[in-house]
């Protein structure tokens, strides 16, 4: 019934989404304006149409509404309403449909936000987000239907993975989804530059701002997921470069590039192929991220199903790559630099080199992901490429990356001379150096060293730079420091912010340096009463204690910890193994985490004999790992300073633009 | 039940339908903004390079740059601004002047009131950093944009390259 129009909605979402491209392109080329209009109706109505289709399976999901096969696999009655609801994003077609959701919001915000400016540009605009939309409605009408129904009503649902029932679930996903999706926005702004050939103009600063939006969930997003891998896989670990993991990363990478390198065509007008480059490679990895995850072509924990969805994103991807070639050589004239490169010694050539590092690093992640898959199709075997290939490789090139971050805003634009190079660079550098003293106190591996080191060096470049800037303001001005700082990023909030965000990346930097190197670790069978020491730490086993919730039985160990020599008592952790109802055998664990600025107490229960007469262990001490969250917020914080909307400027903008009679086409 | 589920599903998609369809059939076509792209490009073009002369300065400020360094890239940068400045003003005048003319007004409305006041007795407040000019030097001019003070002959501001209207300049 109700399911039935949720089907017959998407199609005719999917034959508006067609209406609409077709509207906007030759709306665009011949600046028609009922075309135009059109086209923009068309992005408002498939948003309408994919919200109405998204509320009817919400709908579905919280009914339990069996007969529906997607709400069959994804939910049980026994569910707690709040993983109901989260069940949408659940699996396959769900999720699809999630996508398509969060796509029409984005969609309409961002046609809503532009409606009075680039007129030039947005029947493009329109069209490439359309294009995106009806990609995803293809998909689920052909091959992925969340509204496929069987002809009776089974009794109950297969109940959600337990692996996903959590408060992760929620909320992993969804910053993820919305980062990803929100690429196509500044996407679609390249996509219609390029074919109206406006490449110059306003539409740069607008790229930055709808790029920072869907950047810093993504970063959530992947930061969340290394989280939710911490505390709930317990494998003492947060990232396994595991491929579907690699597949949030690798849009983040090209994105993280393309907004620095944006800053230089900003402000030079060189790097503008280079631009497009990027905002083309992280478009095609989030669809190529998309389809790893959703097709089952790499083995992954994630995989949730394999699916028949797979030729469609093969044939999207290659319509992608195919389109910006051609697109990218026909205008590659109207791309041309307007400088040169004055000097090595300049941000701009420090820029450059972020660039040439981050691709990179990009590569190497996807030779490393794909490889396995290309080892199988031509030899039959499957060659495993697991952590250590990725560390050894990323591992160096992000040390680089660094170094570059802690470098590059202390020099000049154009050329550093060398008494200014002494200037900004003298005290940063002597922070380095001590922390290299100090290290080497903590280990021999210079790894771990050199790491630190940089870290300390970004730290006194960003406190430099802030002293420096509080410095010059109240020069000019008659300000208290306060006052003074907060004018600094106020006038000046995408420099200022972006050190912020740097501070959070080496906070970030740091507990992967200590998790990476500094680890210890033991796994050890306890008897009731019997204690175990490991770094500076006794931990005690004192019983099991179990508790029953709605679908599923929670059995923890107690554990009291100690420190190992006053014997002081410091608290207690609890690791759990909790067995569902539905699925016995996929028992999920929760960690027994103690976490300190200094260090993290990790436990995992591993298994138990008869009552809990004695209990299996796995211990780990974890230097500095929760510098990892704490460097997520502080990049939220970051991005939030950045994108302040800043002191008005002039409505110079405003004014050249005028409106038209009726029937008159632009000059 | 299959009819109705029917009958709901259409009326939704003709709803959708229909207002995508309805622009192009229309009597009365809807406004389109008209942009001079020339304008728009010169007027973009000149904030990027008015931003390019504060992140400059800003440098030099910060001690990223050396003073040879600073001075030749800042003359490259605002004879770049000014020239796009007069190109402006040959398309629309009126835009590169707006500031002026509204400094114009704000100064005549000024002029206005201390006519009255002086007129009624009281001391019009003069800022400290004026009142020696006032006393025994011709009015200075100062740049409508800037602040900086300018030269009696010049045409330009030297420091960011505004032209200079002559009614327009403030006095003190």
């Amino acid at each position: 019934m109700i399911f039935n129009i949720g089907y017959l909605i998407l199609i005719t979402a999917m034959v508006l989404a067609s209406f609409g491209i077709i509207t906007g392109v030759l709306g665009g080329q011949q600046r028609n304006a009922r075309l135009i209009q059109s086209s923009f109706n068309a992005v408002l109505a498939v948003a309408g149409l994919v919200t109405i289709a998204s509320i009817i399976l919400w709908y579905g999901l919280l009914a339990d509404q069996f007969q529906v096969v997607y709400i069959w696999n994804s939910s049980e009655r026994a569910l707690p309403t709040f993983y109901k609801f989260t069940a949408m994003w659940g699996g396959q077609s769900g999720s699809l449909l999630f996508w398509s959701l969060i796509l029409s919001v984005y969609s309409t915000v961002a046609v809503l936000s532009f409606r009075k400016r680039h007129a030039l540009l947005m029947p493009y605009v329109y069209a490439t987000l359309l294009a995106t939309s009806l990609f995803f409605l293809v998909l689920m009408i052909f091959a992925a239907n969340p509204f496929r129904q069987v002809a009776f009503m089974p009794a109950d649902g297969q109940g959600l993975n337990p692996l996903l029932q959590n408060y992760w679930m929620v909320i992993h996903p969804v910053m993820l989804y919305l980062g990803y999706v929100g690429i196509a926005v500044p996407f679609a702004f390249a996509v219609a530059a390029l074919v109206s050939k406006r490449l110059d103009g306003e539409w740069l600063q607008t790229m930055r701002r709808w790029t920072l939006i869907p950047w810093v969930f993504l970063s959530a997003g992947i930061i969340m997921g290394s989280q939710w891998a911490y505390m709930e896989l317990g494998w003492g670990g947060y990232w396994a470069w595991d491929p579907v993991e690699n597949a949030s990363f690798l849009p983040w990478l090209t994105g993280t590039a393309f907004l620095h390198s944006l800053i230089i065509q900003e402000q030079r007008g060189i790097l503008k192929v280079w631009n497009m480059v990027l905002i083309w490679l992280t478009y095609f990895l989030v669809i190529l991220g998309t389809f790893t995850t959703r097709s089952g072509i790499l083995e992954s924990v994630h995989s949730f199903a394999r699916s028949d969805v797979g030729p469609f994103f093969l044939g999207f991807l290659l319509l992608i790559f195919l389109g910006f070639i051609w697109l990218l050589f026909d205008r590659l004239p109207l791309l041309r630099d307007e400088h040169q490169l004055d000097s090595y010694a300049s941000r701009e050539a420090a820029f450059l080199g972020n660039n040439w590092l981050f691709i990179g690093i990009t590569f190497a992640t996807l030779w490393g992901t794909f490889f396995p898959m290309f080892s199988e199709i031509l030899t039959g075997d499957r060659i495993a490429v697991a952590a250590p290939f990725f560390n050894k490789v990323n591992g160096p090139l992000f040390l680089a990356l660094l170094l570059l971050m802690g470098a590059g805003p202390l020099l000049g634009w154009r050329h550093t001379s060398l008494e200014a190079v002494r200037r900004q660079f003298t005290w940063p550098l002597l922070t380095g150096l001590v922390m290299v003293g100090v290290m080497l106190f903590f280990s021999r591996n210079v790894y771990p060293i050199i790491g630190m080191a940089a870290c300390a060096f970004i730290t006194a470049t960003i406190v430099q730079e802030y002293v420096r800037g509080v410095i010059a303001r109240r020069i000019h001005n008659e300000e208290s420091i306060p006052v003074a700082m907060g004018q600094l990023i106020r006038r000046n909030g995408r420099r200022y912010g972006g050190y912020i965000v740097h501070l959070g990346i080496v906070f970030i930097s740091i507990a992967v340096i200590g998790n990476e190197f500094f680890q210890q670790t033991t796994h050890v069978t306890l008897n009731r009463g019997e204690g175990v020491t490991l770094g500076g730490y006794e931990l005690v086993y004192t019983g099991l204690e179990s508790n029953r919730a709605a679908n599923r039985s929670e059995i923890g160990a107690r554990l009291l910890v100690f420190a190992a020599d006053s014997g002081r008592q410091l608290g207690s952790v609890l690791p759990q193994r909790n067995i569902y109802d539905k699925t016995p055998d996929m028992p999920t664990s929760e960690v027994g985490l103690r976490m300190t600025l200094a260090e993290d107490v990790y436990v995992v229960l591993n298994g138990w004999n008869g009552q809990g007469e004695s209990a299996t262990f796995s211990i780990f001490v974890n230097p500095l790992t929760i510098w990892m969250w704490i460097g997520g917020i502080v990049i939220v914080v970051g991005v939030l300073l950045a994108i302040w909307p800043h002191p008005s400027q002039r409505a110079q903008t405003v004014t050249q633009s005028a409106y038209a009679p009726a029937g008159a086409t632009v000059s | 039940m299959l009819s109705i589920t029917l009958l709901f599903a259409l009326l939704i998609s003709l709803a959708a339908l229909a207002y995508v369809v309805l622009p192009l059939v229309r009597q009365q076509s809807p406004l389109l903004p008209v942009e001079d792209e020339r304008l728009t490009d010169l007027l973009s073009r000149k904030d990027t390079a008015l931003r390019a002369i504060k992140a400059l300065e800003f440098d030099h400020q910060m001690g990223k740059m050396s003073e040879e360094d600073f001075l030749r890239f800042n003359q490259r940068l605002r004879r770049q601004a000014i020239v796009l400045i007069q190109q402006i003003e040959k398309i629309r005048p009126e835009s590169a002047l707006l500031d002026e003319q509204v400094e114009a007004a704000i100064a005549r409305a000024r002029q206005q009131r201390n006519a009255s006041s002086l007129a009624t007795g009281e001391a019009t407040p003069v800022p400290p950093s004026l009142v020696g000019a006032t006393a025994a030097t011709p009015p200075a001019r100062f740049c409508t944009q800037c602040g900086t003070q300018l030269d009696a002959s010049h045409k330009f501001c030297s420091n960011c390259g505004t032209p200079v209207a002559g009614s327009a300049a403030v006095k003190a």
